[in-house]
């Protein structure tokens, strides 16, 4: 490592201010709650005492962490109420992010987040520090070089142009309908509580709405549209690169072969739109700030599928995918038949109770008295809707080295997996679906958020109990590398 | 671990599921009975009562069938590529996991299965965990060994390519 950045440095002093303000907001927000309880003078006077205690907290562990860059190694030093050494080879980082807090802006610092392929710390960066901008990229210049084998970063940024661009009206038409389809069903359900409050005079009624719908769709809303603003992503060699955010700015680089599997996601708006948008599951990059990385935003259909064979050419394979058999439809129709047994079983007597005891007269009382029997027979008809939906909408293809399934109802995606990513196959069954012979397949994988699982719809038993021998096939031939979970180009360049 | 063929359980993991059943019934048992006195004091106490007790039958008769039938599915299969579980009492599940992918191999005996002499293996991969449940404490340590002698081989292997 060059011998000017080996360090050992201690974070940015931005940092102390950054953690007073976070522990002080903290502090206001318990105070707001417990102010009706005890006497404010008092309160104040403990909420002070207790920030000057956590305020020297925050100096002497700004102090006592520090971190070194060493020739092989990262170190990380705590010497603070505990004594850890943290070493990360450069060959085990996966990722170095970059981010830039309001804070970061003011000081003129960024903080680099080093992010190392691990499924325990798939949530967050295995570690955190805060330099000054310049020093920060010469560090991340250096570690590019060691582990993406790259020239300078800023270099790239300008060379490169991103592959998609979305304006400011894209953006927020992403934030909007990129929701998930039952949070916009509960969100809606809220404001309508509101509205029928506005009807019905009830003050208490309309501030409860209107506050649940923007806890669930407000502030989501807000989060992506900030998040996502001025996206970019360019692809370089073998790395990814995506630079995106309004307030804070947000960078990662990645290695195609962290790739685990990409996935077109269609939520029930969008689909209106016929638009969809790209993931990616890769592992090592700090998921606190990106979730599961976007390749795309909301975009036309078609366009998000041609960027797959742009943008990720090793992933664009045509798969012949089969629809579930006529015995699916079947086990799904005897399931909702039993659903919907035991669902009438169970809300008959409710139901008729309903009727029998609420007032008469009234469309709005006729309706209260009819709402359980109605909501009851239209879950009991949902339970067939979606069996026949399932049956017309699933799908799955085995390919030569890939697996791809088409799930969803509402909302739909269609995700392509490579098996040597493939940790744990599970094939299951019910009584039903074992007397027709079809099954479910769980596939588990290691993913952006930790591990993960996608379930296919029901398909011959027999057709999915390919996958395990598959699986070990590719295995017992070579395929599975290793070296491709932990950093192949770092350990070359440092043997 | 010679012959790679599907292995059956100890038949004692009947009386384990059994034990955890019971334990299971008397606490829900409890809480039943409390809301069984307390629904007394409403109108119609026997609307409440009557699909609480048919709930509490359901769960009894499965505590009582699903042992058997969980031993009679169980089978397990160990070679030096796969860990091959199938199981299940109404879902059958058939578990696959590749050797290649398992990252740490632990031996658990909980408070049930030490009494009746039992214990589980617990193999994790970076994408969850498999288990195989109520060996012999013996078998297990055997499992769990053969799977660490495996895993660090093929350990090694990588180390030298």
């Amino acid at each position: 490592m060059n011998g000017e950045i080996r360090g050992p440095y201690i974070n940015h002093p931005i940092v102390i201010v950054k953690n007073t303000v976070t522990a002080a907001f903290l502090l206001l927000v318990m105070l707001a709650s417990f102010i009706n309880q005890i006497g404010s003078s008092k309160l104040f006077m403990g909420a002070a005492a207790l920030l000057a205690v956590l305020i020297v907290f925050i100096v002497m562990s700004w102090k006592r962490t520090s971190i070194e860059f060493g020739d092989q190694e990262i170190t990380v030093r705590h010497d603070f109420l505990y004594r850890k050494t943290h070493v990360i080879p450069y060959p085990r980082i996966a990722s170095v992010n970059v981010t830039r807090s309001i804070f970061d802006r003011i000081a003129g610092t960024e903080t680099l987040k080093f992010n190392v392929n691990s499924s325990v710390n798939a949530t967050a960066p295995e570690a955190s520090f805060t330099f000054r901008k310049d020093l920060a990229d010469r560090i991340r210049d250096r570690i590019y070089s060691l582990t993406f084998e790259t020239e300078s970063e800023k270099d790239r940024d300008e060379e490169h142009e991103s592959v998609v661009s979305f304006g400011p009206a894209q953006v927020i038409m992403h934030s909007i309908l990129s929701q998930p389809t039952l949070q916009v069903l509960v969100a809606g359900f809220f404001l309508l509580i509101a509205v029928v409050s506005v009807f019905t005079e009830s003050s208490g009624g309309i501030l409860v709405g209107l506050t649940l719908f923007a806890l669930q769709e407000g502030l989501p809303f807000v989060s992506v549209l900030l998040r996502y603003f001025g996206f970019r992503m360019y692809r370089d060699g073998d790395a990814i690169c995506l630079q995106y955010g309004a307030v804070q700015n947000y960078r990662t680089e990645f290695d195609v072969g962290r790739i685990n599997a990409i996935r077109l996601r269609r939520p029930f708006l969008a689909r209106l739109f016929r638009m969809s948008c790209l993931e990616a599951e890769v592992v090592g990059i700090d998921a606190t700030s990106t979730a599961t990385p976007l390749l795309c935003l909301l975009m036309p259909d078609r366009e998000a599928e041609a960027l797959i064979g742009k943008i990720l050419p090793e992933f664009a394979c045509d798969i012949e995918e089969t629809s579930p058999p006529r015995e699916a439809w079947k086990t799904m129709a005897c399931q909702a038949l039993v659903f919907d047994a035991v669902l009438i079983a169970v809300m008959a007597w409710p139901c008729w109770w309903v009727f029998q005891e609420m007032d008469t007269g009234g469309i709005l009382a006729d309706a209260v008295r009819l709402s359980p029997a109605v909501l009851t027979a239209l879950a009991a008809v949902y339970a067939f809707w979606r069996g026949w939906r399932s049956f017309l909408l699933r799908s799955i293809g085995f390919g030569e080295d890939k697996l791809v399934m088409r799930n969803g109802l509402l909302d739909r995606e269609w995700v392509m997996i490579q098996y040597d990513r493939i940790q744990i196959t599970e094939v299951s069954g019910d009584i039903i679906s074992r007397h027709f012979g079809v099954s479910h397949c769980t596939v588990y994988l290691l993913s952006t958020v930790g591990s993960k699982s996608i379930t296919s719809g029901y398909f011959r038993t027999e057709m999915l109990e390919r996958l395990p021998p598959l699986i070990q096939g590719r295995i017992r031939e070579g395929h599975y590398s290793p070296d491709r979970d932990f950093g192949t180009r770092a350990r070359r360049n440092l043997r | 671990m010679d012959e790679p063929e599907y292995r059956r359980l100890n038949r004692r993991c009947m009386a384990s599921m059994y034990t955890g059943y019971a334990v299971l019934l008397i606490v829900t048992g409890a809480i039943v009975a409390a809301v069984y006195s307390a629904v007394g004091e409403i109108d119609g106490p026997e609307r409440v009562r009557i699909p609480l007790a048919a709930l509490y039958l359901i769960l009894l008769a499965y505590c009582i069938v699903a042992p058997p039938v969980f031993y009679r599915h169980y089978r397990y299969l160990i070679d030096g590529e796969k860990l091959d579980v199938r199981r299940g009492v109404i879902f059958i599940r058939h578990t696959f996991v590749p050797i290649e992918r398992v990252m740490q191999v632990e031996v658990t005996r909980g408070p049930i299965n030490r009494i009746w002499g039992l214990a589980d293996v617990v193999v994790t991969t970076a994408g969850g965990t498999a288990d195989i449940q109520y060996l012999n404490p013996e078998e297990a340590e055997r499992v769990a060994n053969y799977l660490g002698q495996v895993v660090n081989r093929i350990m090694r292997a990588r180390e030298s390519a």
